[in-house]
């Protein structure tokens, strides 16, 4: 039943992307039909939590209803290849976190060029919350890298794979601290979460919203994070305050197909910098100790463009290959 | 009490009509969407969530809730039926479930199936009012370590599953463990076998692996077999379980339901591995195992009842800890931030009627579920009675349909194809194909558990024997290597002199 509905909303997707090509200048009635986002993560994690602060409202502003489709893989590269094959009208759309300047480090043979990708918007950033086992004998940022020093290669981190922020921070903290804390990856954040509170592995890094009920339930503490100024009603302090300079933040971006032309990427960052003043939305991120940036695509463009250099040098300090 | 005072909050507030019609969408949803192979629970509540926006918190995760209990449901139906399993945990309801409507007994099996999840779930219920914060630590026992003793077991039980020998029923789970590596390696991210195709760097679909296997490969051997077609007319009398049928079936639901309540809790799979680990321990303590495969109804009765259970109980870990242990059980933390209710140990305390109210709604929508389905068994049974010519058509469309769902393109399409010539070729080889696909969802997990341990350990594998449950699963599994192997061992012989002879 709802394979058809589906199909149908796909029928007219196509029906529509097609007319939008042939009437080239359409884009003053730009969105032609219903608008395609692409989530390159598996649903329910948080990248779908994010996109539903925006996506309805984004739907409603622009008329037409915004349809989302999680195409979970290879740390968003399944995703990202099937956004960079759609028309470049606008219609298809997708949000993605900082992993997207990291895979042209981490994968060969890219099936796209990510410079050629259009960045809409930079959506959000927030630090990683590192979250430790409750019973580890430490409780600040200075006393886990003694443990370190005096326990080499004891402290273990449960990682949500191969190229993802997570992983990338925990590496940087290995190479600033002078620690050895070794890298267990797991499928995906969750199970790595689950880790550490079974007491498997000890460390873990994640966003805010998905370690704080596990240390309401006093399976985990957190004592550090990996931004810049105290962290939300906790004050979580920053890793910074003991390493200095120390920053790593994850980020959400809405990105368009290469060449989609400027009207529609500003007409889509119009609605979003109203979607992100507004106070509701305001608090709903806050909440979450998440920060609404809304930019310009100019401002995105240049934003990726940095991220991608500050993640070739992280990556290639680290001595990852792309493979 | 306590316990009766809460339950009281919850019923009032599952019994409004409101909850009560979301409830009944929920278990209607779910079960359609069982049926249909390909459009499993998860996707239909990723496209379903932005709807509850709009609800009443309760009433969007009591929906929630139904679509995915009841995708249990739908999903054995058409596996008894056409030998189409629509979700993983149904692959063992094909086993026996199939062959008892082969033998007109198609009535009698969704019968079994309905009351036997009924009472499952009714079970499992009550164990999550009474015992929630108790259990929700039983999923944190479970590390890589034990895991792996887990798939070690579960694999080793797989060649139980297996009729016929003992050989081919190795061969195919050794089968299904290679074609499981197909895709990125979790540790480093190497994609294997994928020979340069990006539609392969998530390893080959597993809906498209049991289509073509079981339900393809169906269609293409009664077509070939026209003559051996063993279904018999539905009279009023094959459609009710007889007295005998319902004795049989008692004991193996009440075995089901305690395994899938306690796999359950598990993060990952618990409900699908429950309906595996369930048919083993049947075909064990059953006094004729020859019977399984051939539609004893222990072998379809204790599995639907261990994956209701473990589809319950599932819900355990999200409800008191806020920790989801699956991808719905994700979505429905999802749901409940996006009402700005922050999901963890205090949803209990603070919103009682959200937290009570869904484990009131889960009993009331079990209930509704054996009330939809039991009068639509007549229905249903009619469905094989369609001439061949007219149903398969249908069902390779819908099937087809199915597949492009899954990521909207066509590969998983042509996988189910080439799947389908392969198990003809494994039905003219008489071998079963249920090890290879046991093989193909355990084998994966299993390396991956392994080599987590061994990476925990620094590759020290005295780590195994370091954990008590570990110890107590690998023996297990010896023991049962070594039980299944000496008479097969003897039999074989037997058979080979009896050829000679």
């Amino acid at each position: 039943m709802k394979g058809l509905h589906r199909a149908l909303a796909l029928a007219t997707t196509l029906i529509t992307i097609s007319a939008a090509s042939i009437a080239a200048a359409a884009a003053q009635d730009y969105p032609t039909g219903p608008i395609k986002l692409i989530i390159p993560y598996a649903p329910g994690g948080g990248t779908d939590a994010a996109a539903a602060v925006f996506s309805d409202k984004l739907g409603q502003i622009l008329g037409q209803p915004i349809i989302k489709e999680n195409h979970p893989g290879s740390n968003a590269v399944i995703g990202t290849a099937l956004l960079a094959e759609a028309a470049p009208d606008g219609q298809t759309l997708m949000v993605v976190t900082g992993a997207i300047a990291n895979n042209p480090y981490l994968y060969a043979n890219l099936p796209f060029d990510t410079e050629e990708l259009v960045p809409v918007s930079i959506l959000t950033t927030y630090p990683y919350v590192l979250a430790v086992r409750s019973d580890l004998p430490f409780n600040n940022m200075q006393e886990l890298i003694d443990y370190a020093k005096a326990n080499p290669g004891v402290l273990t981190a449960g990682t949500p794979g191969r190229g993802a922020g997570a992983q990338l921070v925990l590496r940087l903290l290995n190479e600033r601290a002078g620690i050895d804390i070794r890298d267990i990856p797991f499928k995906g954040a969750g199970e790595s979460l689950n880790a550490v509170a079974g007491g498997f592995v000890d460390v873990v890094f994640s966003g805010y919203e998905t370690v704080r009920p596990f240390v309401e339930s006093g399976k985990m503490k957190f004592f550090a994070q990996s931004g810049t100024v105290p962290l939300g009603e906790e004050q979580i302090p920053p890793i910074a305050d003991t390493l200095p300079g120390f920053e790593y933040q994850n980020w959400l971006a809405l990105i368009a197909p290469p060449g989609t032309p400027e009207n529609i990427t500003d007409k889509l960052n119009e609605g979003l910098t109203a979607i992100f003043s507004e106070q509701e939305v305001k608090d709903r991120l806050a909440s979450q100790n998440i920060q609404g940036i809304a930019s310009t695509a100019e401002e995105a463009k240049a934003y990726l463009s940095r991220e991608m250099s500050t993640s070739r040098s992280i990556i290639g300090t680290l001595g990852l290959q792309p493979e | 009490m306590d316990l009766l005072t809460n339950l009281d909050i919850g019923f009032q507030a599952a019994l409004s009509l409101h909850n009560l019609t979301f409830c009944f969408i929920g278990v209607l949803v779910g079960t359609a969407i069982g049926m249909l192979p390909g459009l499993g629970p998860l996707a239909t509540i990723a496209m379903l969530l932005p709807l509850t926006y709009a609800l009443e918190p309760v009433s969007g995760l009591i929906m929630i809730a139904g679509i995915y209990y009841g995708a249990q449901y739908g999903g054995s139906t058409t596996a008894i039926l056409v030998n189409l399993p629509g979700e993983s945990s149904s692959v063992v309801s094909c086993l026996d479930g199939h062959q008892m409507a082969r033998k007109g007994r198609a009535g009698a099996a969704l019968a079994i199936a309905a009351l036997g999840s009924f009472f499952a779930g009714t079970v499992a219920t009550l164990l999550i009012a009474a015992f929630s914060p108790v259990l929700a630590e039983v999923a944190f026992l479970f590390g890589p370590v034990e895991y792996f003793a887990m798939m070690v077991l579960g694999l080793t039980a797989a060649t139980l599953l297996a009729h016929g020998s003992f050989i081919k029923g190795v061969a195919m789970v050794l089968t299904g463990l290679i074609l499981g590596l197909v895709g990125a390696d979790v540790n480093s991210g190497t994609y294997r076998f994928t020979f340069g195709s990006f539609s392969l760097t998530e390893g080959i679909e597993f809906v498209a692996v049991a289509m073509g296997l079981f339900a393809f490969t169906d269609i293409v051997s009664n077509i070939r077999s026209n003559q051996s077609r063993e279904v018999t007319s539905p009279s009023l009398r094959n459609l009710m379980m007889s007295a005998k049928e319902f004795r049989q079936a008692v004991f193996p639901v009440i075995r089901g339901t305690a395994i899938g309540s306690l796999l359950g809790l598990l993060p990952g799979g618990g409900a699908m591995i429950s309906s595996f680990a369930s048919y083993a321990v049947e075909k064990r303590v059953s006094k004729h195992p020859e019977e399984f495969g051939q539609g004893a109804i222990a072998g379809l009765a204790g599995p639907e009842a261990a994956n209701n259970a473990g589809a319950q109980t599932s819900f355990i870990p999200m409800l008191t800890l806020g920790i989801p242990s699956n991808g719905v059980m994700a979505l429905m933390i999802g749901a409940l931030m996006v009402h700005n209710i922050a999901p963890g140990p205090f949803v209990m305390v603070s919103n009682p009627e959200i937290f009570w109210g869904l484990i009131a709604s889960m009993w009331i929508g079990n209930a509704m579920l054996v009330v939809l389905n039991l009068p639509l068994i007549p229905l249903w049974v009619r469905l094989i009675q369609v001439n061949y010519w007219v149903l398969f058509p249908i069902i390779l469309v819908v099937c087809c349909v199915g597949l492009f769902s899954i990521n909207n393109n066509v590969v998983p399409i042509y996988f189910a194809a080439g799947f389908t010539v392969l198990g003809c070729l494994f039905w003219r080889m008489r071998a079963e194909a249920a090890p290879l696909l046991l093989g193909f969802i355990l084998g994966p997990l299993m390396e991956e558990h392994f080599r987590r341990s061994l990476l925990l350990s620094r590759g020290d594998l005295s780590i195994f024997w370091h954990s008590p449950l570990s110890v107590a699963m690998l023996s297990i599994a010896a023991a049962m290597c070594l039980v299944i192997l000496l008479p097969q061992i003897r039999k074989g012989r037997k058979v080979a002199f009896e050829e000679e002879a």
